[in-house]
C-alpha cells in the first residue's frame, strides 16, 4: 500500500514537470506583458507538429531538434509581437484576449489544413518506457520533462537576474513609462519576451506532442492548463510554473485516488479559487500590491 | 506612437487573407443557394456537418459516408420517386463541431434555403441540438454519429438513427473476452454522454454474464495524465482493461500501461482500436488491442446500393484513397436509410418521408440487419470486434471471425520486441 502511494505521489510530482514546462511561457508572456495569451496551447501543439515532421521527415530525434524549434519559434515569437501583438498589447485588455483568440483560430484552422485532424504521437523508441529505481516506474519522458523544467527554470531566473536583456524584461514588467524614460525601447522588449516564451512554449509542447497524443484541436486545455498553474504559482515568477505544476499535480493525482478521477477538475479549480482568495498573486508572488 | 513598420503591414494582411481562407473553407461546400427539395430534378438533403473544430476528424469521415452515398445514387442515375428518377445532392455546412452551429445552421437551411430532409451532423451532443429543430419544424432527420440513448428519450418523431444505442457497443466485446477465460474486468471512462452510456451498458452487461468488475472510474475528457489510475488498477490484477473515451485517452492509456508496466490479457476500447491512426501513433504498443466497433468490410451483409460490405470498402476507397471506417459506413447507411423512405413514400414531403421512415421496419443494408424502432432509434445489429494485428485492423467477432484472434492473453509489455 505504502509502495502505491509513492507511486501515485511520484506520478503527481512527474505530471507536475509537464504542466508547469508548459506554463513556464504562459506566465513570462502574462507577468512581464500583461498578456493573456490564449493561442499559447496552439502554439504548444505547432510545435509538437514540427517535431513530428522533423522526426519522420529527417529522422532527428526530438531532444535533438528541440535546439531548432526552439530558435524558430523564437524568431516567429518576435515577429509576431513586433508585427502584430504589440500593436494592442498596450491597450485594453480585452483587445489582446481578442487578437490571441483569433490568433488561436487561425493556427488552429490552418494545422488541420496543414496536417489534418489526425491524432499523432511523436513516438520514438524511448517515449513509452520507463527507469525502474527502488522498484518505482520513471516514465522517461516525464522525468525529463520535471529535469527539464528545474533546468528551463534555472536559467530564465539567472537570465532575467543577472543580464541586461533580463533586466530590461523586468524594468518593463514593473513599469513600462519609467522603463521608457530610462531609455528602454519597450516594443523591443516586448519582441524579445515573446519571442523567448514562444520558444518555451516549443519546448513544453514536444514534451506534451511525446507523452500524448495530439491533433490541432488539443490547444484549449492545454491554454487552460497553464493558467491555472500561472495563477497558483504566481504570475511572472520565474519558479512559479514549477512549484504550481508540482502542488498541482501532486494534489490532483492523489486526489483522484481518493475521490475518483471524476473530480480531478474540482480539485484543480478548487485549489484555483481557494488561491484567489488567499494569496491573489499566487503562491510564490509578491503579497498584494 | 509607435511607427508602424512595413513587415507588421504584411503580417496584417498574411494573416487576414488566412482567416479569409479559412472562413471560405467553411462556406465553399455549401454551394448554390438551393430553391427547395425537388426543384430542377434534385432532391436536396441538408447535412450539418465538422468540417473544422474538435470533431473535424469523425466529421469528415461522417462528411464522406454521406458523399459516397449521394454520388453512388446520382450514378446510378437517381432516386425513383413515382416513376421518375431524381438525382440527390448533400448540402454541407460546417458546424465547427459545435452543437449550436449545429442547430442555428439546420434552421437556416430550412427557413432560408427551403431544404425539408435531413442528416445529422456528428457526435451525440450535435445532434441532439440539431434533432431539435428537426422536431420542432417538422421534418425528418436521420442521426449517424451519435448513440446516445437521451437522443430518442425525448418523445421526438422525426428522428431516426443507423447507429444502435451507445450502451450496446461493449456487448460484443465481452461476449468475446468470455470465451477466452476472462473473468476480472476493469473499467475506466470519459465523463461525456456517448462514454457514459457506453460504459453503463458494458458493466451491467459484464456483471450479468458472469463477470467481476474489480474496478471502474470516470475521468474528465481530454485527461492527459491516467498513470495514478492505472496504479491503483494494477493492484486489483484484473484479466482485461476496458476504456470507453475517445481516441487521445485510449492512446494515452495504451502509452501509460506500457510505462507503470501494468500488463492485462485483454485490452479493449471503444474509441480508438478501428482508426488506421491508432496504429500508426502507437506501433508495435497497439498490437493485439480490441475494438469495439460498429461495421467492418469482412461483414457478410449486401444491399442493391453498395452491394456486399467488401464491395462498399472498394467504392469509399476508390472515392477518398482510404479505406473505410465505420464512422463512414454507419453515415451512409443513414444515407440509404433517407433514399429508401423517399422512394417507399413516392414523394419528398417531409410528413411522408417521415412516416415511410417510421414505418420501414426490419431492413438489411450493406452493414447488417436492423429494426427502425417507434422512438426512432434501431435495434437487432450485430456488432464486430475488431483487433490490431501487423498495424492493421482484423475482424475477430462475431461467430467464426473469432478464428482470426491472435495474442490472447497479451504478451506482457516487457516481452514484446
Amino acid at each position: 500500500m505504502m509502495h502505491l502511494w509513492l507511486q501515485i505521489i511520484l506520478n503527481g510530482l512527474l505530471q507536475g514537470g509537464i504542466l508547469g514546462i508548459s506554463a513556464l511561457a504562459f506566465s513570462l508572456q502574462w507577468g512581464v506583458m500583461n498578456l493573456i495569451n490564449l493561442a499559447h496551447g496552439s502554439f504548444q501543439i505547432l510545435a509538437a507538429y514540427l517535431a513530428l515532421v522533423l522526426l519522420q521527415r529527417l529522422g532527428l530525434d526530438p531532444f535533438l531538434a528541440m535546439p531548432l524549434v526552439f530558435l524558430i519559434f523564437f524568431a516567429g515569437g518576435y515577429l509576431l509581437q513586433f508585427g502584430i501583438i504589440n500593436r494592442v498589447v498596450s491597450g485594453n485588455l480585452f483587445m489582446t484576449l481578442l487578437l490571441t483568440y483569433g490568433l488561436d483560430f487561425v493556427l488552429a484552422n490552418s494545422m488541420i489544413l496543414l496536417f489534418t485532424a489526425d491524432y499523432k504521437s511523436v513516438n520514438t523508441s524511448y517515449a513509452n518506457s520507463s527507469w525502474h529505481l527502488l522498484g518505482l516506474q520513471f516514465p522517461i519522458v516525464r522525468t525529463l520533462a520535471l529535469v527539464f523544467l528545474l533546468i528551463l527554470s534555472l536559467l530564465l531566473w539567472l537570465f532575467l537576474e543577472y543580464t541586461r536583456a533580463g533586466r530590461a524584461i523586468r524594468a518593463t514588467s514593473m513599469s513600462t513609462e519609467p522603463a521608457r524614460l530610462m531609455g528602454l525601447r519597450i516594443p523591443k522588449v516586448y519582441a524579445l519576451t515573446f519571442g523567448l516564451s514562444s520558444g518555451l512554449a516549443a519546448v513544453g509542447g514536444i514534451f506534451y506532442g511525446l507523452s500524448n497524443a495530439f491533433s490541432p484541436a488539443a490547444g484549449g486545455p492545454l491554454t487552460v492548463g497553464a493558467f491555472v498553474v500561472t495563477i497558483l504559482g504566481g504570475v511572472g515568477t520565474s519558479w512559479g510554473p514549477l512549484v504550481g505544476g508540482i502542488i498541482l499535480g501532486v494534489l490532483d493525482a492523489v486526489g483522484s485516488v481518493i475521490l475518483g478521477p471524476t473530480y480531478v477538475n474540482v480539485i484543480t479549480f478548487g485549489l484555483l479559487l481557494l488561491i484567489l482568495i488567499l494569496r491573489p498573486n499566487g503562491i510564490l508572488g509578491r503579497a498584494a500590491a | 506612437m509607435r511607427k508602424p513598420s512595413k513587415r507588421a503591414g504584411w503580417l496584417g494582411v498574411a494573416a487576414l487573407s488566412l482567416t479569409l481562407i479559412l472562413a471560405g473553407c467553411g462556406s465553399a461546400a455549401t454551394g448554390p443557394s438551393s430553391t427547395g427539395n425537388s426543384a430542377g430534378g434534385t432532391i436536396k438533403i441538408g447535412a450539418p456537418d465538422a468540417r473544422t473544430g474538435s470533431l473535424a476528424n469523425e466529421g469528415k469521415l461522417v462528411h464522406d459516408g454521406y458523399t459516397l452515398w449521394q454520388n453512388l445514387i446520382n450514378k446510378q442515375g437517381g432516386l425513383k420517386v413515382n416513376g421518375k428518377k431524381y438525382k440527390v445532392e448533400v448540402v454541407f455546412k460546417d458546424d465547427q463541431s459545435n452543437p449550436t452551429n449545429s442547430a442555428s445552421l439546420t434552421e437556416q437551411m430550412y427557413t432560408q434555403d427551403g431544404i425539408r430532409l435531413f442528416l445529422s451532423p456528428y457526435a451525440s451532443p450535435n445532434i441532439f441540438s440539431a434533432t431539435t429543430v428537426a422536431e420542432r419544424h417538422k421534418v425528418p432527420m436521420i442521426a449517424a454519429g451519435g448513440g446516445a440513448k437521451s437522443i430518442f428519450t425525448r418523445g421526438y418523431k422525426y428522428v431516426f438513427s443507423s447507429y444502435p444505442y451507445s450502451g450496446e457497443y461493449l456487448g460484443s466485446v465481452l461476449d468475446l473476452l468470455a470465451t477466452k477465460g476472462i473473468k476480472t474486468v476493469a473499467f475506466l471512462h470519459a465523463d461525456d454522454l456517448f462514454s457514459q452510456e457506453a460504459d453503463q451498458g458494458g458493466e451491467a452487461y459484464a456483471k450479468s454474464h458472469g463477470f467481476d468488475v474489480v474496478y471502474s472510474a470516470q475521468y474528465p475528457s481530454n485527461a492527459t495524465d491516467l498513470t495514478s489510475q492505472l496504479a491503483q488498477i494494477a493492484q486489483k490484477k484484473p484479466d482485461a482493461l476496458i476504456g470507453t473515451g475517445h481516441f487521445q485517452e485510449a492512446v494515452l492509456l495504451v502509452k501509460e500501461a506500457k510505462q507503470m508496466n501494468v500488463n492485462f490479457k485483454a485490452i479493449a476500447f471503444t474509441v480508438g482500436p478501428s482508426m488506421p491512426s491508432f496504429a500508426k501513433t502507437l506501433g508495435k504498443d497497439s498490437e493485439g488491442i480490441l475494438g469495439a466497433s460498429l461495421w467492418t468490410p469482412d461483414l457478410p451483409y449486401k444491399d442493391s446500393v453498395f452491394g456486399t460490405a467488401a464491395n462498399y470498402a472498394k467504392l469509399y476507397k476508390e472515392a477518398f484513397g482510404v479505406e473505410p471506417d465505420y464512422h463512414s459506413a454507419m453515415a451512409s447507411a443513414a444515407a440509404e436509410m433517407m433514399g429508401l423512405a423517399i422512394e417507399k413514400a413516392g414523394s419528398t414531403n417531409p410528413q411522408k418521408v417521415r412516416d415511410a421512415l417510421a414505418n420501414l421496419g426490419t431492413v438489411s443494408l450493406f452493414d447488417g440487419t436492423f429494426t427502425v424502432e417507434a422512438n426512432g432509434s434501431i435495434s437487432g445489429l450485430k456488432l464486430p470486434v475488431i483487433q490490431v494485428q501487423n498495424g492493421q485492423t482484423v475482424t475477430v467477432w462475431p461467430g467464426d471471425f473469432s478464428k482470426n484472434l491472435k495474442d490472447m492473453p497479451l504478451p506482457a509489455w516487457n516481452k514484446r520486441q
